[in-house]
């Protein structure tokens, strides 16, 4: 009647499964009786429910099995492993301080691993939620600078569609602009709106941003819609309904909402509010300025055709890109090639190192250090557990003979212990769970990021379980191994278990301290490289200094501004310049024709470039190393920095003249040195001075911030001064300022967030690793009582006991200085430090406050335990025997 | 020793058991079970309620069945044991005592 042939057979994952969980004899009484009603529901439900129920049935039997039947039923190695979690368990409760410390180190590494993890997957899944993602690519362009050559993600828009009408393998393209700041006005209110993008119309086509109120597949067709998020909608509409509602952007556009969009994720480049057609833009430059532009440019290639389109690029730019393709460098050309890149689209957040982006970047090299310190700290934990554990084994040994003498084999005392140390692992993930769900806010908000449990991806959570099991064998692998080798006799007697482990031991002690004091050791050198950055002399005055953007009709009122700005007394002193410090896109020009340096004059020296108004230096807070300051005006006359000078070779550069391309109608003309200023930085000071020249701005040209140096006191109330007169001249714009020294911080923040994360991980590292001393010490006290109680009935004063107890723990923390220090060195002082033109000196102290702050803190936590002896009365461990 | 008690569910599986005879094993016990109960049951509570009943000593299990075309595998028959049916003499026995108690008024709803 049963076939069992192929079609009857039941699920091999039914059978697998009913297999390794029952017993041999319970085993085929279950395959018979399930078999039995697979073969009849095969008949009446078809294959697949069959199937289904099959296994359903057998997970119903095997939940039975373990839950609320007898272990007969299931196989030896099942039912051990049930007894061996009971004895864990036991064990776990009835050494409480051996537990405790075992598990809150586990818990503080995982934790910290995790969120470390939480972080970098966050960091690494920017923009690979696009369909696609992996053949879109941005492309990039290359320019000529003096300083070396600089990439650039912003082009003209023309350049973007001549590529990829031209090359075959571009399958679509899509360009993105920048709205900058817009001025949204609705009803009578009138706010300032930052986040705005041009887009095209198959902006959808390439970046998936799901729609919540409108038609799904909304399309931006005419220039007069627009498409805002939820939060933009809530912010203007509130509660009511957004959908055909009219904004007004920058006073006159009249745009209608046709659709709001989900606030997209944290994880794109595309931080948007609004997004509107990009078609005007595009007609506005129709004829088009192909040399600059703020697009950007998506090409859609299939990834292996990527190396045919590089090919192509150049054909196509000589073919049909116009002659006066040429940008700021002209006379550069044969040095200006302008190469074209591709940079795949989830490259872009953490690869590309282009300085202007439309939001800050990550640092894939900091995902790296990351990475490496998570798990790092995470095998810190590991080995305080192998540490701690075979520590008690001598305590255990007994244990071991019993088990050994009625018959357990090596394996069986190899998985006892294994599964003691899941125990331990799975209690600290439990806990390390809820730990993180209670720093998670804290988190966030240090990071500026939303990570959460529910938007981690299943191979993050795999992943996860693969670390859990993995840990589980770290920490356990050791102790069981060396607690199963013991030799049965030995074992009863608890002889020579001691002298086994030590070494290793104290192998792992060092280990533990070469990591804690590397950390320790670079966290202080990252420190003090931070507070150089922010507290030495970069040639200017970086205090109460603010900036002010002049934007809208105030380019026209400037100059009453300014007067009517200075009469505040708050204000110490004010100015205009054009472009400001610290800006990643700065030009810069070349000078030649130099008096008296006739044989040098053919040849160009390049310098930074500011148009600045007389006032200018005076407000920075800058010294004048020789001549004057700007008097007037449309005085014509240079203000080089003494780098400039050096670079050209003069001694007393005032009053001698040279040429510059700047200032193109009388660029022929030669123009006087009116001053020397003393070397300032006007860049971050990872570079070294540059050459600077500064003139006066002429009128053609408008100054884009005002800077203001204000007293010290109540600078509030003189902001609120300032803001008033700003919007008695333009009531429609928001007033906008910055701190000079905010800004110039902003420069390191990665390095910022290094140094805080890196703080907090090397106290973790030197926190879990004294835990394991502790526990150590506490293990080492108790099993050499005896020869501790001999010792003192001879007469050995605590001080002694405590030296000899130290003197275990005093080694390894050496040998692993002379580790750590040339680590920490290496990595910290040679590699970090080296991308800053200005750094600390190395001083002998930060490696010093490493090996005695590590020395103290053991020396510390073990004198805790040896005090313990001071109580003692050694005859309660001497009459035993 | 503690006096072992006869749950409910244990109770129908033995009275299912006793009243298959010969041919209780696994599938029967099931379908007899679930067409009087009118329910679905797992097999796996079924197994883990056999299992007590068997340490109980109320049911007696035997192999048998063993063929060519069930690839060696065996079925496990149940027996009920005199114990087992002492058991349920006991239950039954509480139970109709308690019934016969219930008053006259009460029993006349049955009639109506």
């Amino acid at each position: 009647m049963k076939g069992r042939g192929p079609k009857n057979r039941p699920p091999w994952l039914g059978e697998k499964l009913l297999e390794s969980f029952c017993s041999y004899d319970f085993l085929s009484t279950v395959l018979w009786d399930l078999n039995e009603m697979y073969v009849e529901n095969l008949k009446s439900k078809g294959r697949l429910r069959a199937g289904l129920i099959y296994i359903y049935q057998a997970l119903g039997v095997i939940y039975h099995l373990y839950f609320k039947g007898k272990s007969q039923y299931s196989p030896n190695r099942i039912a051990m492993f049930k007894n061996n979690l009971i004895i864990s368990f036991r064990n776990f409760k009835k050494e409480k301080a051996y537990s405790f410390i075992n598990t809150l180190g586990l818990t503080v590494g995982l934790t910290a691993f995790i969120l470390i993890s939480m972080f970098v997957n966050h960091e690494l899944s920017y923009d690979k939620f696009h369909k696609d993602h992996e053949s879109i690519y941005r492309i990039t362009s290359e320019r000529y600078h003096p300083s070396g050559a600089r990439e650039y993600s912003g082009m003209a828009y023309s350049v973007v569609s001549t590529l990829g009408q031209h090359i075959p393998e571009i399958s679509g393209f899509t360009r993105v602009g920048n709205y900058g700041e817009a001025i949204v006005k609705y009803g009578d209110v009138l706010s300032s709106q930052t986040g705005g993008y041009n887009v095209e119309e198959n902006f959808f086509d390439f970046f998936n941003f799901p729609v919540l109120k409108g038609p799904e597949n909304v399309l931006l067709k005419n220039p007069d819609e627009i498409l805002i998020t939820e939060t933009m909608a809530f912010k203007y509409f509130g509660d009511s309904d957004p959908l055909g509602q009219v904004l007004t952007i920058n006073k006159n556009k009249l745009y209608k909402v046709i659709a709001v969009l989900q606030d997209p994720p944290k994880n794109t480049q595309f931080q948007f509010k609004f997004l509107t057609s990009l078609t005007p833009f595009l007609k506005a430059n129709a004829d088009g300025s192909w040399v600059r532009g703020r697009g950007k440019g998506f090409l859609k290639i299939n990834p292996e055709q990527v190396g045919a389109v590089i090919s192509k690029i150049d054909t196509v730019k000589n073919k049909f890109f116009p002659e006066n393709y040429t940008d700021a460098y002209a006379n550069e050309r044969e040095r200006d090639p302008n190469k074209f890149h591709l940079q795949p689209l989830a490259d872009v957040y953490l690869k590309s190192r282009i300085a202007s982006e439309a939001a800050a970047n990550g640092d894939m090299r900091y995902m790296y250090i990351f990475s490496a310190i998570g798990l790092i700290i995470l095998i810190i934990a590991c080995v305080n557990y192998t540490n701690t554990a075979i520590a008690r084994s001598v305590n255990r040994a007994k244990e071991v003979g019993v088990r050994k003498a009625i018959g357990a084999s090596r394996g069986a005392l190899t998985r006892l212990y294994i599964s003691e140390a899941f125990l331990y692992v799975l209690i600290s993930v439990a806990l390390s769970i809820l730990l993180i769900a209670w720093i998670l806010p804290y988190y966030n908000q240090f990071l500026d990021k939303d990570l959460s449990f529910s938007n981690l991806s299943i191979d993050f959570i795999l992943l996860m379980f693969g670390v859990i099991l993995g840990i589980t064998f770290l920490s356990g692998f050791y102790p069981a191994i060396f607690l199963s080798k013991v030799s049965t006799v030995d074992a009863l007697k608890g002889r020579t278990l001691k002298a086994k482990g030590t070494g290793l031991k104290k192998a792992l002690i060092t280990f533990q301290f070469i990591i804690a004091q590397t950390l320790i050791i670079a966290t202080v050198i990252i420190q003090s490289q931070l507070s150089y950055l922010q507290n030495t002399d970069i040639g200017y005055d970086r205090e109460h200094l603010i900036y002010i953007p002049i934007k809208g009709e105030m380019k026209d009122k400037y100059e009453i501004f300014k007067n009517d700005v200075i009469t505040i007394p708050g204000v110490k002193s004010n100015s205009y310049i054009y472009n400001l410090f610290a800006n990643g896109d700065l030009t810069a020009y070349p000078m030649n024709h130099f008096e008296g340096l006739e044989d040098k004059s053919a040849e160009n020296v390049w310098a930074n470039f500011y148009q600045v108004q007389p006032g200018f230096i005076n407000t920075m807070g800058m010294e004048m190393a020789a001549g004057t300051d700007f008097e007037s005006e449309g005085q014509r006359g240079f203000i080089i920095n003494e780098a400039l000078a050096r670079k050209i070779g003069w001694e007393n550069p005032v009053g001698k003249v040279i040429r510059s391309q700047q200032g193109s109608s009388d660029s022929e003309l030669p123009i006087p040195i009116i001053g020397v200023v003393r070397d300032f930085n006007d860049q971050s000071l990872k570079s070294e001075i540059k050459p600077i020249m500064m003139m006066v701005g002429s009128a053609t040209t408008p100054y884009y911030y005002m800077v203001a140096r204000l007293n010290p006191e109540n600078i509030s109330s003189t902001l609120s001064e300032i803001e008033a007169i700003w919007q008695t001249h333009v009531p429609d714009r928001p007033f906008d300022f910055t701190f000079y020294d905010d800004r110039l911080n902003q420069q390191y923040n990665k390095e910022m967030r290094l140094g805080n994360m890196l703080s907090v991980f090397a106290s973790l590292s030197i926190g879990i690793a004294i835990l394991g001393i502790l526990g150590l010490s506490a293990f080492m006290v108790e099993q050499r009582m005896k020869e501790f109680s001999i010792r003192k009935v001879l007469g050995a004063s605590i001080r002694q006991l405590t030296t000899i107890i130290n003197r275990s723990f005093v080694w390894p923390i050496v040998i692993a200085f002379v580790f750590a220090g040339p680590l920490a060195y290496y990595w910290a002082a040679q590699q970090w430090l080296s991308s800053f033109a200005f750094r600390i000196d190395i001083e002998a102290w930060y490696f010093v406050i490493a090996i005695l702050g590590t020395l103290l803190l053991t020396l510390l936590t073990v004198s805790y335990h040896s005090l313990k002896l001071k109580r003692v009365n050694p005859t309660t461990h001497l009459n035993s025997e | 020793m503690k006096k072992m008690t006869l749950g409910a569910f244990e109770e129908i599986v033995l009275l299912t058991v006793g009243a298959l005879n010969e041919n209780a094993y696994g599938v029967t016990i099931k379908v007899e079970l679930e067409s009087n109960l009118k329910k679905s049951i797992s097999i796996g509570a079924l197994y883990a309620a056999l299992q007590r009943l068997e340490e109980k000593g109320w049911v007696n299990s035997r192999v048998g069945g063993i063929t060519e075309k069930q690839g060696g595998r065996r079925k496990q028959y149940y027996d009920i044991t005199k114990q087992g049916v002492l058991a349920l003499h006991e239950v039954k026995a509480m139970r109709n005592e308690l019934f016969h108690r219930l008053p006259a008024t009460k029993i006349q709803w049955l009639k109506s």
